[in-house]
């Protein structure tokens, strides 16, 4: 208030004072109050001219703006096609940008929910080059004997049943050490975390959930600490919830002490095996990741040396969480960031081309206004206002786009995608969609003052802008070929995703996916015990599926194709010297139920079926894919081979049971779709009933429409087993592809996008040439040219410039297209075909965008072209 | 101080008319003999522009102070030479006699402390 | 068209110069700037309002004056202004100039034919 007072000049109120003081003297000198009055404004003259006159004097910022708002609104509601095409193209390229940031931000640059999280590292067991979990007792060495952590905890990653709060599910959960959230740093707003006590044999079970499933399976309940719940048929109590950003890799709804694993004699005792235990630790202070890991490798080479049997060739591996964490994501996302970067870039570049066009255009009235006093900062605050307004209604619009395309960007991401849920449309992306759209405006108006500034009043009065007009001209080439070079690389990048979208479509992942409806069951807990029992249940269940109209085949496995989860060991094969350690053959073992091949629809190329001979008493058989027998027996049958799980030697594993070889399938994909299919041993389900099971159910119809009776059957045997991943095989398979799939949509569209901008702005470009050329076409029509080779001529001068802005373009793509390498799938970053496609398509786009103003050209009458000034 | 140190054109252009009937006081001149007599006499403190010198002759002309005509320059050029008339000299006095008030009275405004 | 008297282009080129002096003399407001400057010339010098307001706040805008709402003697509020340094700096300036130009077209109009 006071403030404005005092800005305030109060014109009018000085200019009162002023009259009244003259009235008062005329009073003084014996006037009356009538006549002193009449006297002083006469004397003062035109009260409202002066305050107009004083308030000119001080300059009108305000108003002045206001006016060159209005302004710069009536020139864009005469020129409509221009201000929607120069808003739509800053609105999609910021748009754009503002998704994609918003998605980088939220996966990559925002730091976890731990205190000091650069601090936080995770340490993995390396083997021959692949990641691997770390056994107990290597863990236990690994956390006593380094001297680079404040401290290091372990957690292992489960999915456990939830029972007696409503339907049965399965949820993730994690078994932790005790000090896990000391670790992370990670304080419970509701309860405490776990104490050394709780991790000890035999302690009393007790579970931290999440806030999520506080709030979803508790209720949100203040006393939730008094409560217990059921996981895998025991009861835990309930002594702590998790605050509500918290994760750990994913979102993990349950955590456990790892004690209630750690069962004296079980494999956790053994080097050998690690169940997806990996370690956690905080660095020391000033400790670098470089120095944990020379730490981690000094202690996994003393253990290979202590433990040559199960630590030979053993290494460590040392990565901040955060970036074990959107590793996978990391080279996505930057490729895509660089798409739009190039997208609005494009935006830019073709606002301004029009931009050029239009200052062109106006070249008269500019010099006009200069003529007539305007001054030339007037004029160029005046472009510099119609930049902003440009800019902000394409950032405003921008933000619309950016919803849209987050909406679909965050529908066709896959779900593994880190943090996706935080996704959307933040403080931060606001405040770079501001700082970009005025950065755009500003770099707008900063270009169109600069042809504005052209505007030599009397010269360009004179000339009436043709000289301006052919400068511009140049100008606007320039940035036409810009334009095609990077539609050109925007192009490719979304060309190379369809090609890939195209090869993987057509890749034969050795099953037949479609009408297959997926399930997985667990049968976890003290009552499942007996593998009996769980192999009645199994089949009780197949029965009853196989009695539902709409189902024709119903099958059992361990491990689903394309899902990439199964087990995989060495296999040793009777009868063979086998090759020494390092190169004994790998290969998936996949329990199935005897009916499992003819659902899934894999061909069987010899030998047999499983069928129910192969029961769990009856002698050990096996059945194996074409790839292994290919293989293990090159130019043998391999019927009536014997092979068996483990190394070579006389120490037997796990299942080491030699097994006949009684049949051979077609090669599976497992890991998916893009991996060749891995060796595989499949064995009868009976012969080993796991306690996760997957259904695979065969239906005539769309499997979508089965969900809901396969998950009733099942309740309605035992409603206490919880059915998980309930989906189509066509789903699964989509969703192994995500990836590409989400980069293939998102830089298609680009491209597309990128392709209307370019031919926009050769359009306008051609009409513009046309347009100053009108008399030379009319010249030409009346010596007799044919409309063709007029219009002819002129898309080749189009062309011309297009097509050095490709092969620059081409250049540039095939420089940048490593940077979607890793996604691309049988198709090279320089695969020449699809960069001749893409060629092509633009040039083909800017012909016909040529071509329109130039038949409008050929069809004006010579007599009128040729009086055309 | 840039633009301030120059001569404020409205107080030369007050007096350009008092200084082109001077000039002329003494006999005929023409327009370059003009700005030449305003130079030399002000000390090169003022200089004429041809703008101004002759859009002022022209008013000048136009009021009835001066007359021209057409005779040759010193060095046999054709030249136009203006003359003062008797109006213009009744004019020239009672302007310096204003001009000389107003100075005053500047200076006076400008001396009081 | 109008004859061009010195004294109305005169006190037009001088009256930033003669503001920023009376200024200079201490607070002011515009009225009292009129009235100072008509006793001071002994009314040799009548100021228009219509650009007296103008020419007050396009100096206070180039910050050779500051203004300031305050109470006059007999109580009304009154926009009054002072001089700033710059001001000062700005009147020593012009009035330097003036002297110069002054003092040349006094001398050229007071010389005998």
């Amino acid at each position: 208030m006071w403030c404005k007072r005092r800005r305030d000049p109060r014109i009018r109120d000085e200019i009162q004072f002023h009259v009244d003081q003259l009235i008062e003297s005329y009073i003084a000198v014996g006037m009356s109050r009538a006549d002193a009055e009449r006297r002083a404004f006469l004397e003062f003259g035109n009260v409202a001219a002066t305050e107009e006159r004083v308030k000119d004097a001080r300059g009108r910022w305000l108003e002045d703006l206001g006016k060159d708002i209005r302004y710069s609104l009536r020139t864009f509601s005469r020129n409509r096609g221009f201000a929607a095409v120069a808003v739509l193209s800053l609105a999609l390229g910021l748009g754009a940008a503002i998704a994609i940031f918003s998605v980088c931000d939220a996966v990559l640059l925002r730091p976890l929910p731990y205190r000091d999280a650069d601090r936080v590292v995770l340490i993995s067991q390396m083997s021959g080059g692949d990641t691997s979990s770390i056994s107990w007792l290597n863990y236990l060495d690994l956390r006593d004997r380094s001297q680079t952590f404040d401290s290091m905890s372990c957690a292992q990653p489960v999915r456990v049943g939830v029972t007696g709060l409503g339907p049965a599910r399965r949820v993730d959960g994690r078994m932790v050490c005790a000090n896990f959230f000391d670790v992370l740093g990670v304080r419970l707003p509701l309860g405490r975390g776990f104490r050394p006590e709780d991790d000890e044999v035999g302690a009393p079970p007790v579970v931290i959930v999440s806030d999520r499933f506080w709030r979803t399976q508790l209720q949100a309940d203040p006393r939730a600490l008094d409560r217990s719940i059921t996981l895998n048929g025991r009861t835990f109590a309930v002594v702590g919830v998790l605050p509500p950003a918290f994760q750990f890799f994913r979102q993990d709804d349950v955590y456990a002490p790892i004690g209630l694993s750690l069962v004296p004699g079980s494999g956790w005792f053994s080097r050998a095996s690690g169940f997806g235990l990996r370690a956690v630790g905080r660095l020391r202070a000033n400790t670098s990741v470089e120095q944990a890991s020379r730490d981690v490798d000094r202690i996994a080479a003393d253990l290979a040396r202590e433990y040559p049997a199960t630590n030979a060739g053993l290494g460590g591996k040392v990565e901040r969480v955060h970036d074990a964490l959107v590793g996978d994501v990391r080279g996505t996302i930057i490729a895509l960031v660089s798409a739009v970067a190039l997208l609005l870039l494009l935006a830019c570049v073709n606002v301004a081309n029009l931009l050029v066009g239009r200052n062109a255009s106006r070249q008269t009235e500019l010099a006009i206004r200069v003529a007539l006093g305007c001054g030339r900062l007037r004029l160029m605050r005046q472009v510099l206002v119609e930049g902003l307004m440009l800019a902000v209604a394409g950032g405003l619009c921008g933000v619309l786009v950016a919803t849209w395309l987050l909406s679909v960007v965050v529908a066709a991401a896959p779900p593994d995608v880190p943090r996706i849920d935080e996704i959307g449309i933040g403080r931060s992306s606001l405040a770079l969609a501001a700082i970009v759209t005025v950065a755009c405006g500003i770099i707008l108006a900063a270009f169109s003052a600069v042809q504005a500034s052209r505007a030599r009043e009397q010269e360009t009065l004179v000339r009436s802008g043709r000289t301006a007009h052919r400068a511009a001209r140049s100008t606007r080439r320039v940035l036409m070929a810009a334009e095609a070079a990077f539609a050109i690389v925007l192009l490719a990048g979304g060309g190379l995703m369809v090609k890939t979208m195209i090869r993987l479509n057509a890749v034969d992942p050795g099953f037949r996916p479609n009408h297959l409806l997926t399930a997985r069951l667990l049968l976890e807990g003290e009552a499942w015990r007996e593998p009996a029992r769980r192999m009645a249940f199994l089949d009780d269940v197949t029965s009853r599926i196989l009695a539902q109209p709409g189902v024709l085949n119903v099958g059992l496995t361990l491990s689903l194709p394309i899902d990439g989860s199964y087990w995989d060991g060495p296999v040793t094969v009777a009868d063979k010297t086998m090759p020494s350690q390092g190169d004994v053959p790998t290969a998936a073992f996949v329990p199935v139920s005897p009916d499992y091949f003819d659902t899934a629809g894999m061909p069987m190329l010899r030998g047999r079926r499983f069928d129910r001979t192969d029961s769990a008493e009856a002698p050990r058989t096996a059945i194996v894919n074409d790839g292994l027998a290919r293989r293990l027996w090159p130019r043998e049958d391999p019927i009536g081979k014997r092979l068996r799980f483990g190394l070579p030697g006389p120490e037997k594993g796990w299942e080491g049971d030699w097994r006949e070889v009684v049949g051979v399938v077609g090669d599976v994909r497992l890991n998916g779709i893009t991996a060749s299919a891995p060796p595989q041993v499949y064995l009868p389900l009976a012969q080993l009933p796991g306690d996760s099971v997957a259904l695979v159910v065969r239906t005539s119809s769309d499997p979508a429409h089965l969900a809901t009776a396969v998950q009733d059957t099942i309740q309605h045997i035992r409603p206490d087993v919880p059915v998980a991943s309930l989906r189509s095989m066509d789903d699964l398979m989509r969703s192994a592809v995500a990836y590409q799939r989400l980069s293939a949509i998102i830089l298609t569209v680009f491209a597309g996008v990128a392709l209307v901008l370019a031919a926009v702005g050769v359009y306008g470009v051609a009409a513009n040439a046309v347009a100053d050329r009108t008399r030379e076409i009319g010249l030409r029509m009346a010596l007799g040219a044919r409309p063709t080779s007029v219009v002819r001529l002129i898309v080749s001068e189009g062309l011309g410039t297009v097509l050095i802005g490709s092969v620059v373009g081409v250049v540039i793509a095939a420089l940048g297209s490593r940077a979607i390498e890793h996604l691309l799938f049988e198709v090279t970053p320089y695969d020449p075909a699809t960069f001749g496609v893409v060629v092509a398509i633009l040039l083909l786009t800017t012909s016909l965008a040529c071509a329109i103003p130039a038949r409008r050209a050929v069809r004006v009458d010579p007599v009128r072209a040729l009086r055309a000034d | 101080m840039g633009a301030n140190d120059r001569v404020p054109p409205e107080l030369l252009s007050g007096s350009v008319d008092l200084l082109i009937l001077k000039s002329l006081a003494g006999g005929e001149r023409h327009g370059y003999a003009i700005a030449q007599y305003i130079r030399a006499s002000s000390g090169e403190v003022l200089a004429l522009g041809e703008s101004s010198l002759y859009t002022a002759l022209q008013r000048l002309l136009l009021n009835g102070w001066v007359t021209d005509e057409w005779g040759a320059s010193e060095n046999n050029r054709r030249a136009r030479y203006y003359r003062l008339t008797a109006a213009g000299r009744k004019h020239l006095a009672a302007q310096t006699r204003e001009f000389d008030l107003v100075v005053t009275a500047i200076q006076r405004v400008l001396r009081t402390v | 068209m109008a004859a061009e008297t010195p004294k109305s282009d005169l006190l037009q080129g001088t009256l930033d110069m003669l503001i920023l002096k009376v200024v200079a003399l201490g607070p002011i407001h515009g009225y009292a700037i009129a009235l100072r400057l008509q006793q001071m010339s002994r009314e040799v010098l009548q100021v228009q309002q219509g650009s007296l307001y103008p020419a007050l706040h396009r100096l206070e805008k180039r910050r050779w004056l500051r203004a300031e709402w305050a109470a006059t003697e007999t109580g009304r509020e009154a926009r009054f202004y002072t001089l700033t340094p710059l001001g000062r700096k700005q009147l020593g300036a012009q009035r330097a100039n003036w002297d110069r130009l002054s003092a040349a077209i006094s001398g050229i109009l007071s010389t005998a034919e």
